[in-house]
């Protein structure tokens, strides 16, 4: 089998991140290099997907030594090839090297692989996403053919349920059961009477977030199996996959996907001849971030403005054209073949109580460490933040961690032992939600970080409601003031009335949650919020405003750096002479700050 | 029935209904602001928020269902102080100082109004004030304090459409304009642009709606509940007075409207059922309220016309409003007393058939009918007809009234049917409440089928197109009837299958696959129009459009342009005779026999007119085509001075009141009618009113149509000279004699059409004629000139126009009005 995927390889990382590190000219670069030594046709450069650890990128991995070359660059190819390939020599300098400085050969021993738990990424990285026969090699489509061939739609449902999968998309609702519910909802619309729909969520908006792109991107019939087991165990003829069109590659990979489960026979008219049909299209999304709400989702697929719609009814009864639809995440899906194949254990026998199984998350902010990581659910956020991401960059102390994307809410350090799953995430304000985690340090202003949540979130709100549309538009109104420094105490309490508006008053999710920085941060740093109030002083060092930059004497010895850098022309000084600034004219920009290499400009 | 507790009172609602609905039905009120009875309820204002039990969080009764034993309350302090930080919210965006000013009851009496800011900044300054459903809004929910500070946008007020202006700084969002022109009228022009704060209401790109094909409908500006729609024209007159339920006189819809009513004068036109009982003075049902069997058919629509035109013309400047008479070669304003008196000594010389009578198929059926007895009784004349109604070709009447008898169906039977057939019409223009139920109905499933020689609009929405040449639609329809009969009912076995059109090519050809889809679709309902009746294969066509919809058992509705087609032949106003039709009295005229023209809102473009010793023209303008010639010209009252009764498409007699006493010296045509009768010594024309007229009416044996002689049509077979074949729409802009486009603004706007001529593309390149230059079309009575446009929805050898029947044109001079094709020859206009 030329193809099994464990052969001979050299395991390049596509996945569109690591791409723009300058992944494609690696792999070129690796592909040419083989060419002159003739090798082209023993060692194959495999575009992969993620393997995780993007702040490394572009990292390769050569097969079967396992091999971890990071930060590679095309001019590396012809050592590779040489001392590696034909050599038998590890190159050294494109080693990665831990906190302490250790060189390690393979991801053996790295803290960011240590504590994850590469579930439902495990193809990601190995296989060749664009091949099918890699994906079959590996167990692919098993669980269709056991579904198919030896179980009812319900008895899917049923292994679904026991093994206590919840959405990944952000509530968590168990998945077995909604699957139920819409495999026994009545199909009676006018028009379609007798149809169902089944939905993969890939509409992934959050900002920061690319689990679902890279999952897509790095193992796209994981996904597709999912969808055509969901569409069996519901009773529906048709399967949609809703993706943003701004992920070109990972529409790309998925309509290939789709073609070739059509020509094999997962697709189409009575697959695996057994009298069960089923077709799947893609469906773009135009990119706004409201479109992964349900049932916005709907009416974009529809071919309306993707603006929500009040539920009941919800689209397990009447989805998409009135017919009983569901709609699941991409990882959710992903989650559904090994469930069927291996049975409920294989995702019950990890996780918590409530919360079974793994969990992707982009890990992102002012860890050491930051990329796609896989954990399973009810570790610690300290062993996330600690281990998986090598603790805070440059030192600086763990402030607080946004979870669950722009509506999710802030963690503070105190908390910094519970577990990461949904039960613990929800009674802190916060959610599991699509899988961001932004870590935050000392230099943070939790008012800023409330301020930029909200942001996002008024700006993508479909607009509909006043309470989501204007009530946000007033709490930004007052953030603004504060952090100008002219807020006044009556506001915080205007900042809890209005949260309270929008809590209650909007009609989905986006409204509802999107207070959610705001009460968390309010909630866990609310002297902070008196500081820029009362003392007209941000701790954080953040709030333009509310800061003065100076230069520490002592420290300056006068090399100019600053003066150069400064845009508003307001550092004074002669070479040589500790300089000074005016701060009538000082922008409060950072210039100066990121400039000089002797710490000597001071932020208050 | 079942029941719902409400604020602890259990009460019972009617199945189906949303939690709002029972509590209206039950006299509970739920503040509302995005909720109108004929919109979809969405839950967009967030106002009507309550609490259920079992239900999480705070639903909006709006889009709730309600269900047996369901335990709802509708007024806690949660909700009163949520709905209160609601409505702050809604109106920081809007100028609300008027709103919450604690003495915005005074205001009126002490503020001066002044109109002249760009934009609105508070009440008095707003059009819709005192009609608004903010200002009741902010008393129900007892608003006294903005704790926001207002983020008011800023925009420039939209003035360049015609009809109506939008001040988008005063909308509130609640997507009502959205909703009904996208889901009710289905045309689309409006949508929610942009996002989060940005958030607003707009056309596609941004593009005004004369660019983006608004159909002027006015239903937008109906259900807008502030000031952000409203028409030019009555902007500033404030709360009407009164409202007068009337009868749209235009199509054949027969759409009814409500007039408002300020100092005797029409100031505004309202579809009945469009705008909500809640605002301002408007709960009560018009003063003179028409009667009328069941409810509105047109359900809060109108057209353009009915909406924004009808309504300029009662009052504009160049109406007629006193009788005139020709002295000394021009005419002068008389008295009635005078020009009666003139004409009882000049008419008895006309006597018998040297005198004939026109009468309009917009005429109430009191005064057609007190018309034609003037003509037949008094005048002792048969020259009597209608010829814009239905053309006198043999047997037209008689087969329309057998299909009326036989197959009428409402128009809200089309929201039922599951096939809609479509010969020879372009209702998006004509009949545009009839087109907007057709999109609704395919909206909800429904297959249409369109027979037409062009591609028009219709036919490229259509299930299936069926392509004809002029005058060959019977052998069409008998064709997809031989295809009926060889299809087998779903489930049967079958030899030949015939898969539905899944947008890809045909197969099986076009008739199968109609014959296919009506097999499979029934109910059905088809519509003809004058592209039956108007053109020269009527009579086979109505033959086979007979046979087919007894095939398919379907109802037949029949697309009249003029309101009261029906009425016109009921009345009588038609002749029984060919040799008294239409032509008949121009041959006349033009031979001499006929000395005497007396024309009631018809409108010919006749040279003949010149010859005439006495023509009488009785309308509300002096048509360009007639003023020449005209000797007396009588002031006719519009149908907002005047009772009286309009028969629909659907048969169904509207009976409709006066909503303003009759401008300038106008009479209702009828009275005019018995008035001369009575000056020439007649009697039994001593009408009090158009009552008395009906009650005669509806007593009268109906008078047989369509005996005249059979005579093969016409052959249009091309012939050297005229190698085209042009189809002449008559276009939606002409009333009565009078082109509404010389007499509304907007309209001059909207007619893009009406000097244009499409050619295919293939002619096209033949004649060397490109895009925009002007070409001459000529017929054997004429020519006319038009702008050309390259169409590919047009096959070879045939070409379309627009016409304003009004303008008439010289390419059918002297032939039938409303003539829908002739022959002609096209040429270039070089230099
Ligand atoms: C504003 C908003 C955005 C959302 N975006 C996404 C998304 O990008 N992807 C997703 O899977 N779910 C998203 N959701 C959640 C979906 O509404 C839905 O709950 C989910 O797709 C269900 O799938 P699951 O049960 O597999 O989690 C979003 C919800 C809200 C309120
Ligand atoms: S809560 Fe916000 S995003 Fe959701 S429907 Fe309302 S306005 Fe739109
Ligand atoms: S006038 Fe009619 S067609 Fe035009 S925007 Fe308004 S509702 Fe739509
Ligand atoms: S223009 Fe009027 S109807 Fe349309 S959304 Fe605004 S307020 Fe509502
Ligand atoms: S559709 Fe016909 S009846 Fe209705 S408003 Fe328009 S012209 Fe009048
Ligand atoms: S009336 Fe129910 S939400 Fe507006």
């Amino acid at each position: 089998m030329d193809n099994h995927p464990l052969i001979n390889c050299i395991a390049v990382c596509s996945d569109s991140g690591c791409l723009s590190g300058g992944g494609e000219a690696v792999r070129t670069a690796l592909v040419a290099a083989l060419e002159r030594k003739g090798l082209a046709q023993q060692v194959e450069v495999r575009a992969t997907g993620c393997f995780g650890f993007c702040e490394q990128g572009p990292i390769i991995i050569t097969r079967p030594d396992q091999t971890f070359y990071v930060r590679v660059k095309p001019q590396d190819a012809d050592a590779i090839v040489t001392q590696h390939i034909l050599g038998g020599k590890i190159i050294d300098r494109l080693l990665y090297r831990d906190a302490a400085g250790v060189k390690l050969p393979t991801t053996e021993g790295m803290g960011f692989y240590a504590k994850q738990r590469r579930r439902i990424l495990r193809r990601v990285g190995e296989i060749d996403p664009e091949q099918i026969d890699h994906y079959l090699a590996t167990d692919g489509y098993r669980a269709l053919e056991k579904a198919l061939k030896t179980m009812t739609p319900e008895s899917v449902a049923d292994e679904v349920e026991r093994s206590g999968l919840r959405g990944r998309g952000g509530a968590g609702f168990p998945t077995g059961r909604k699957w139920r519910m819409a495999r026994i909802a009545p199909s009676n619309s006018k028009e379609m009477a007798g149809r169902k729909f089944v939905i993969c969520n890939a509409d992934e908006g959050d900002p920061g977030a690319f689990m679902n792109r890279s999952l897509l991107e790095g193992d796209p019939h994981a996904v597709l199996e999912g969808l055509i087991l969901a569409g069996y165990a519901v009773g529906a003829q048709q399967g949609y996959v809703y993706i943003r069109a701004e992920y070109p590659r990972a529409v790309r990979k998925i309509e290939k996907a789709i073609r070739q489960a059509y020509e094999r026979g997962f697709l189409g008219k009575n697959i695996l001849a057994s009298g069960f049909d089923f077709d799947v299209e893609t469906r773009l999304g135009a990119g706004a971030f409201v479109c992964g709400e349900e049932t916005a989702l709907l009416q974009s697929i529809e071919g309306r403005r993707g603006n929500p719609t009040p539920r009941p009814p919800f689209p397990a009864q009447k989805g998409l054209w009135g017919c009983p639809t569901t709609i699941n995440n991409v990882e959710t899906l992903a989650n559904a073949a090994p469930i069927v194949l291996y049975g409920a254990d294989w995702l019950n026998s990890t996780g918590t109580e409530t919360s079974k199984g793994t969990k992707t998350f982009a890990l992102a902010g002012k860890v050491r460490n930051t990329g796609l990581i896989e954990v399973p659910l009810g570790i610690s956020l300290r062993e996330v933040i600690y281990e998986i991401g090598g603790g805070i960059q440059n030192d600086k102390t763990f402030k607080l961690v946004q979870i669950g994307g722009p509506s999710g809410g802030c963690v503070p350090a105190e908390h910094i032992d519970k577990p990461l799953d949904y039960e613990s995430l929800r009674a802190l304000g916060a959610m599991v939600g699509s899988g961001g985690l932004v870590v935050m340090d000392e230099d943070n202003c939790a008012v800023d970080v409330a301020h930029y949540f909200l942001s996002f979130i008024q700006a993508e709100s479909c607009g509909k409601c006043p309470p989501c549309r204007l009530g946000t538009l007033q709490m930004l109104h007052i953030l603004d003031r504060i952090r100008q420094g002219e807020g006044e105490a009556e506001d915080l309490n205007r900042l809890l009335t209005l949260a309270d508006a929008i809590q209650k008053g909007s009609l989905c999710g986006l409204g509802q949650t999107a207070p959610n920085p705001v009460l968390t941060t309010l909630r866990y740093f609310r002297h902070e919020y008196e500081a820029h109030v009362i003392e007209k002083r941000c701790p954080g060092r953040v709030c333009k405003s509310l800061i003065t930059y100076s230069v520490q004497s002592d420290r300056c010895n006068g090399c100019t750096l600053c003066a150069r850098a400064c845009p508003a022309e307001a550092i004074l000084g002669d070479l040589k002479q500790p300089h000074s600034i005016v701060i009538e004219k000082c922008l409060r920009c950072g210039a100066c700050l990121d400039a000089c290499n002797r710490d000597a400009i001071l932020v208050n | 029935m079942p029941t719902i507790t409400l604020n602890n009172l259990s009460v019972p609602f009617t199945p189906g209904s949303s939690v709002l609905e029972a509590a209206r039905q039950n006299g509970v009120r739920i503040p509302t602001l995005c909720y109108h009875p004929i919109l979809k309820s969405v839950g967009a204002c967030r106002l009507c928020v309550v609490e259920v039990d079992g239900l999480r969080g705070f639903p909006t009764a709006c889009t709730t269902p309600a269900a047996d034993g369901m335990v709802v309350r509708t007024d806690t302090p949660a909700l009163r102080s949520l709905r209160r930080e609601v409505l702050s919210l809604i109106l920081s965006e809007h100028p609300y100082t008027c709103l919450v000013c604690d003495r915005h009851d005074r205001c009126a009496e002490w503020q001066v109004t002044i109109r002249k800011a760009a934009v609105t900044t508070g009440c008095e300054n707003c059009p819709k004030n005192g009609q608004c459903e903010l200002q009741t809004l902010v008393d129900e929910v007892g608003l006294s304090l903005m704790p926001y500070s207002i983020s008011y946008r800023g925009l420039p007020v939209e003035k360049k459409d015609p009809f109506f202006d939008r001040d988008y700084n005063l909308c509130i969002l609640c997507g009502r304009c959205v909703r009904v022109c996208q889901d009710v009228r289905r045309t689309g022009t409006l949508a929610f642009i942009q996002r989060g704060s940005q958030t607003l209401v707009g056309t596609a790109f941004d593009k005004s709606h004369l660019e983006v094909d608004c159909e002027f409908c006015g239903s937008c500006v109906d259900v807008c509940p502030t000031g952000a729609l409203y028409d030019k024209r009555s902007k500033w007159e404030g709360v009407p007075e009164t409202t007068a339920r009337t009868v749209c006189p235009y199509c054949s819809v027969g759409c009814e409207l409500d007039l408002w009513i300020k100092r005797g004068k029409v100031v505004g036109v309202r579809p009945a059922g469009a705008v909500l009982p809640t605002g301002g003075l408007l709960t009560a049902p018009g003063g003179a309220a028409a009667n009328t069997d069941g409810a509105p058919r047109n359900n809060g629509m109108a057209c353009v016309r009915g909406r924004f035109g009808l309504v300029e013309m009662v009052h504009a400047p160049d109406r007629v409003r006193h009788p005139m008479l020709r002295k000394g070669g021009r005419l002068i304003e008389t008295s009635w007393e005078d020009a009666l008196a003139f004409l009882a000594e000049k008419l008895p010389a006309y006597r018998g058939e040297s005198f004939a009578l026109l009468a309009s198929p917009h005429l109430t059926s009191e005064s057609a009918y007190a018309l034609q007895k003037f003509a037949r009784q008094v005048m002792g004349s048969g020259n009597v007809d209608s010829p814009t109604a239905l053309p006198r070709i043999p047997r037209i009447g008689e087969l329309v009234d057998r299909l009326r008898a036989e197959r009428s169906a409402p128009l809200r039977s089309l929201l039922d049917a599951r096939s809609i057939v479509v010969i020879g019409a372009n209702p998006r223009l004509s009949h545009p409440v009839a087109a907007v139920y057709i999109r609704q109905a395919q909206a909800a499933g429904a297959r249409l089928i369109v027979v037409d020689p062009r591609r028009s609009e219709l036919a490229k929405r259509a299930d299936v197109w069926l392509p004809v040449k002029p005058g060959a639609d019977a052998a069409l329809l008998q064709e997809l009837r031989q295809a009926l009969a060889r299809e087998t009912i779903p489930g049967e076995p079958s030899n030949e299958q015939h898969a539905l059109p899944q947008g890809g090519a045909p197969q099986g050809g076009a008739v199968a696959q109609a014959a296919h889809c009506l097999k499979t679709a029934s109910p059905c309902v088809i519509l003809y129009g004058s592209g039956v009746t108007h053109s020269l294969a009527a009579v086979e066509t109505l033959d086979a459009i007979h046979d087919l919809a007894g095939d398919l058992q379907a109802g037949v509705i029949p697309l009249f342009g003029a309101a009261n087609t029906l009425g016109v032949l009921d009345a009588g106003a038609v002749a029984v005779d060919e040799k008294q039709n239409y032509a008949g009295i121009v041959q006349g005229i033009a031979n001499g026999e006929i000395k005497a023209l007396y024309l009631a809102g018809e409108m010919p473009a006749l040279d003949e007119l010149m010859k005439l010793e006495l023509l009488i023209v009785q309308d509300h303008f002096l048509s360009p085509n007639v003023a020449e010639y005209a000797h007396a010209v009588l002031p006719a009252a519009s149908f907002a001075e005047v009772s009286g009764t309009l028969v629909n498409f659907e048969g169904r007699a509207q009976h409709f009141a006066p909503a303003i006493p009759p401008v300038g010296d106008t009479r209702p045509d009828w009275w005019i009618a018995a008035a001369l009768a009575r000056a020439l010594g007649a009697d039994g024309f001593t009408y009090s009113s158009a009552a008395d007229v009906w009650q005669e009416l509806d007593e009268q044996e109906r008078p047989p149509v369509g005996q005249a002689a059979s005579r093969p049509p016409s052959a249009l077979d091309s012939q050297a000279d005229y190698p085209f074949t042009l189809l002449l729409e008559r276009n939606a802009y002409a009333y009565r004699s009078s082109a509404l486009t010389d007499h509304i603004k907007g309209m001059e706007l909207c007619k893009a059409d009406e000097e244009s001529l499409y050619l295919s593309v293939e002619d096209a390149r033949r004649l060397a004629v490109a895009e925009g230059d002007l070409v001459q079309a000529t017929s054997p009575a004429g020519s006319a000139t038009f702008l050309a446009h390259l169409s590919a929805d047009l096959p070879a050898t045939l070409a379309y126009a627009s016409i304003n029947p009004a303008h008439g044109s010289q390419l059918f001079v002297g032939m039938l009005p409303g003539s829908k094709v002739c022959l002609v020859k096209i040429d270039k206009v070089t230099s």
